[in-house]
C-alpha cells in the first residue's frame, strides 16, 4: 500500500510542478513536543523563518517528550524518517548515532562557525567522536531557586545568599505558618533536579566536574561532598507532607499564592509565572541556586536523520536558521528559554532569564546530568533520591551511600 | 472467520514472540539484534526497583482480590434480597467501574492528599490534631491503593455474582426453607459452590487488572512515596520510554506475562473441572 501511495504522491507532485512550472520545495517534516501556548509561539518563529527562506515547513507536533521521541524513533527505524526531530541534549541521541541513523553536520557547523559562537558545554553535548550530530535549539537553566515575594515579606526576609540563610528563613516561614520549601514529586526527575541544584551550589564548576568524571564515587565519599548530603537530608524536613505525586506546576502555584516560600525548578517555570500574570523577579524572586551557583544547563536539539547520501538542502537550511542570531533571539524570548549562542540580544528577557543568560555567557555553567549520564543512570539516581526523600529519618550518610552506589553501578 | 484468526494469532502471538526476542538482546533506545540471551533477566532479578515492585504487587493483588470478592459477594447477596430500587443500587455500585483508573486515581489523590483533602478539611473544622495521611506514608500508601482499586472493582464482582445468584433454582430456596436451614448456611454451603465458576471468572478479571495496574498508580501516587507503591508495569513503562532500556523493559513484560499464565491457567482448569463435574 505504502509503495502505491508513494507512487501516486510522486506522480501528483510531478504533475503539480509541470502545471505550475515552478519547482516546489519538498515539505520538510519536523517532529517536536512544543505544544503549550508559549511553546507553539516559539516554534512558529522557526517555522516562519524557514518558510520565508523558501522552504515548506510541515509541523508534526506530538504532545509529551517521550511520546514525540517514540514517534520519531519509530519512523526513523521504520524507514520513513522525518527531516528533523526534537531530542534532549546529550545521551538521548547516542543510540541513533551508533546505528548510523543521524546525518553528520560537520559542514554546517564549520560554515556557521559553531565552535566560536556556541559554548563548549553545548558543543560537547552534540559531538560524538569528533563529529557533530545535532543542531542545538535552546537551553534551559534547570537550577533556579524561586521564592515567593509575599511570603518573604511576611517574615521580613530577603533572597538567601547561602544555604544557612535559606534554612534560617525557612524556620521563620514555618513559624509564620508558611510551607518553607515546596518540592514537586510526581516524577523521579524532580528529585534529581533538586539534587543537581544543591550539588552545583556547593561544589561549583569544579565539584560538578569531579562528580560527573570517572572518579565520581570517590568525590561523593570525600569531605567536599558532605555539605551536599547534609543539605539534602535537611530539605525534606522543611517541606510539607503533600510532596508525593504532586506535579511541578501545582508546586509553582503554591509559590504564586504565597503558600510556600521556596521552590527549585528549571527555567520553564518562568513561563508559567508570566502566564499567571505575575512578574518574574518582582512577584516571584529568583536566583540560580543560592551561593551564585553555576547554571546547570540542559537543552533541546534537532536530530537530523540520514536522507540519501548527503544532508538535504532543507536540513541544512533548518540548521543554519535555527542557530542564527535573529531566530535565536526571537525564539528564546517567545519560549522563555536561553540562547544556544553568544551575542544574542537579551533586552527582551525578563529578570530571571537574564540571570541565566549572563551566567552562561560568562562561562559559569555546567552541563546537566542528562548530558554526560545515560538515561538509565539518571533514572536510577532520581529513583534513589525519591526513596530517600520519603524516608522519615534520612541521614546524610544514606545519601552518600546511595549516590555513590548509583555512580558505581551504572 | 479464518482471516480474523490469522490476525489474532499474528498480532498477539507475533507481538509476544517479538517482545521475547527483544528481551534476549542488548537493545537500548532502538531494537538491536545482538543477542545476550538471559542477561536481561539476570539484571532484572538483581534490580531492587524490580523486586520492590513485584513485592508491592503481591501485597496489593492479594488484598485487592480478597476484599473485592468478599465485598462484591456481600453486596450481591444484599441485592438478592428483593430490595426496592434495586436497579438504582446496581447502577450506583457498578458506576465506579465505568470510570477510568486515571479518574479514580486523581479523585482519590485529591481526597486523601493531606494538604487539601480529608485531613485538611477536618482540621479546618477545628480538630487540629486530626491525622489521615496514609497516602504520603511509605508503610501505608499501598493500602490506599487497595482502597481506591476496591472502590472501583467490587461493583463488577457484585454484578457477576448477582447474575450467578439469580441463576440459582427457586426450588432450592423453597426446599431449604421447608427444612428450616438458616439463610447464611444456605449461602455458604449450597449457593457458594454453585456460583463458584462465576467467582472464578471474577477472580481472573481481577487478577488481570492487578498485573496491569499502572494508570491507577501513576494517577494516585506516582509510585511514591519513595518506592512504596511502585509496580512492575510502571517499571516496564519507565524503562521503555524514559530510561531507554527497551530490552530490560521487555524482559519485565515477559515476566508479567508469565505471572498471568501462572495465575490464570490453574483457575481456567479448575473452572473446566467444576463445569464438567456439574454436568455430571
Amino acid at each position: 500500500m505504502r509503495v502505491i501511495n508513494r507512487a501516486f504522491a510522486s506522480v501528483a507532485a510531478v504533475a503539480i510542478c509541470t502545471v505550475s512550472g515552478v519547482a516546489q520545495a519538498q515539505p520538510t517534516e519536523v517532529i517536536h513536543w512544543w505544544t503549550s501556548k508559549a511553546e507553539s509561539t516559539g516554534i512558529k518563529v522557526i517555522a516562519d523563518a524557514f518558510n520565508q527562506s523558501g522552504g515548506e515547513w510541515k509541523d508534526e507536533a506530538v504532545a509529551g517528550a517521550s511520546a514525540a521521541k517514540t514517534a520519531a524513533i519509530n519512523r526513523i527505524v521504520g524507514g520513513n524518517a522525518p527531516d528533523a526531530a526534537q531530542f534532549s541534549m546529550g545521551a538521548d541521541i547516542n543510540n541513533l548515532v551508533d546505528s548510523g541513523l543521524l546525518a553528520n553536520l560537520d559542514t554546517v557547523a564549520q560554515s556557521g562557525n559553531w565552535s566560536q559562537v556556541i559554548p563548549a558545554t553545548v558543543m560537547s553535548a552534540i559531538t560524538r567522536d569528533g563529529h557533530i550530530y545535532a543542531v542545538p535549539v535552546q537551553l534551559q537553566a534547570t537550577n533556579f531557586l524561586f521564592a515567593s515575594k509575599v511570603a518573604l515579606d511576611k517574615v521580613g526576609a530577603t533572597m538567601p545568599k547561602t544555604w544557612d540563610e535559606f534554612f534560617a528563613t525557612g524556620d521563620k516561614l514555618r513559624a509564620a505558618g508558611i510551607v518553607p520549601y515546596a518540592q514537586a514529586g510526581d516524577r523521579d526527575v524532580w528529585f534529581m533536579n533538586t539534587f543537581a541544584a544543591v550539588l552545583a551550589s556547593v561544589g561549583g564548576v569544579d565539584g560538578w566536574k569531579q562528580f560527573t568524571g570517572p572518579k565520581g564515587a570517590d568525590y561523593v565519599r570525600s569531605d567536599a561532598f558532605k555539605p551536599v548530603a547534609e543539605i539534602l537530608a535537611k530539605l525534606p524536613k522543611y517541606a510539607d507532607s503533600g510532596v508525593s505525586g504532586r506535579q511541578w506546576n501545582v508546586t509553582n502555584q503554591m509559590i504564586l499564592k504565597g503558600e510556600a516560600g521556596f521552590f527549585i525548578m528549571g527555567g520553564w517555570a518562568i513561563g508559567e509565572i508570566v502566564a499567571a500574570g505575575k512578574k518574574p523577579g518582582e512577584d516571584v524572586l529568583c536566583s540560580i541556586g543560592p551561593n551564585n551557583a553555576p547554571a546547570v544547563v540542559n537543552g533541546d536539539v534537532w536530530a537530523m536523520p540520514v536522507k540519501g547520501d548527503n544532508l538535504t538542502e532543507a536540513q541544512k537550511k533548518l540548521a543554519e536558521l535555527t542557530t542564527s542570531l535573529e531566530v535565536q533571539s526571537k525564539f528564546t524570548t517567545a519560549m522563555g528559554s536561553l540562547p544556544i549562542r553568544t551575542g544574542v540580544d537579551a533586552s527582551g528577557y525578563n529578570a530571571c532569564a537574564t540571570a541565566g543568560a549572563s551566567a552562561i555567557e560568562k562561562g559559569n555553567s555546567v552541563a546537566a546530568l542528562m548530558i554526560p549520564f545515560s538515561p538509565e543512570k539518571v533514572g536510577a539516581l532520581g529513583a534513589e533520591l525519591k526513596v530517600l526523600w520519603a524516608k522519615p529519618d534520612g541521614k546524610p550518610d544514606d545519601y552518600i551511600t546511595a549516590v555513590a552506589g548509583v555512580l558505581e553501578k551504572y | 472467520m479464518l482471516p480474523a484468526w490469522i490476525i489474532v494469532i499474528g498480532v498477539f502471538i507475533g507481538a509476544m514472540i517479538w517482545t521475547f526476542v527483544i528481551s534476549m538482546t542488548n537493545s537500548r533506545l532502538i531494537p538491536i539484534y545482538k543477542f545476550n540471551f538471559f542477561d536481561q533477566y539476570v539484571r532484572l532479578m538483581n534490580q531492587d526497583a524490580w523486586l520492590v515492585s513485584v513485592g508491592n504487587l503481591v501485597v496489593f493483588g492479594v488484598l485487592f482480590i480478597l476484599v473485592c470478592l468478599v465485598l462484591g459477594f456481600l453486596m450481591a447477596v444484599m441485592m438478592d434480597q428483593k430490595i426496592r430500587a434495586e436497579s438504582l443500587f446496581r447502577t450506583i455500585f457498578l458506576y465506579p467501574y465505568a470510570m477510568s483508573f486515571v479518574v479514580t486515581g486523581l479523585v482519590w489523590q485529591w481526597v486523601l492528599n493531606p494538604t487539601f483533602g480529608i485531613q485538611a478539611t477536618v482540621r479546618g473544622w477545628g480538630f487540629d490534631n486530626f491525622v489521615f495521611d496514609w497516602i504520603v506514608r511509605p508503610d501505608r500508601a499501598i493500602f490506599v491503593l487497595v482502597l481506591a482499586a476496591v472502590w472501583q472493582g467490587s461493583g463488577l464482582v457484585m454484578a457477576i455474582l448477582l447474575a450467578g445468584l439469580r441463576g440459582v433454582d427457586e426450588d432450592l430456596w423453597k426446599a431449604t426453607k421447608v427444612d428450616g436451614i438458616a439463610k447464611w448456611r444456605v449461602y455458604t454451603s449450597i449457593v457458594l459452590p454453585i456460583i463458584a465458576p462465576m467467582a472464578a471468572t471474577a477472580t481472573v478479571l481481577l487478577s488481570v487488572s492487578v498485573v496491569k495496574a499502572y494508570d491507577l498508580v501513576v494517577a494516585l501516587t506516582g509510585g511514591g512515596p519513595g518506592n512504596a507503591t511502585e509496580v512492575p508495569a510502571k517499571f516496564v513503562m519507565e524503562n521503555l520510554f524514559e530510561r531507554q532500556n527497551v530490552a530490560l523493559a521487555n524482559a519485565g513484560a515477559i515476566m508479567m506475562l508469565a505471572a498471568v499464565v501462572v495465575i490464570a491457567t490453574p483457575i481456567y482448569y479448575a473452572r473446566r473441572y467444576m463445569a464438567r463435574k456439574a454436568a455430571g
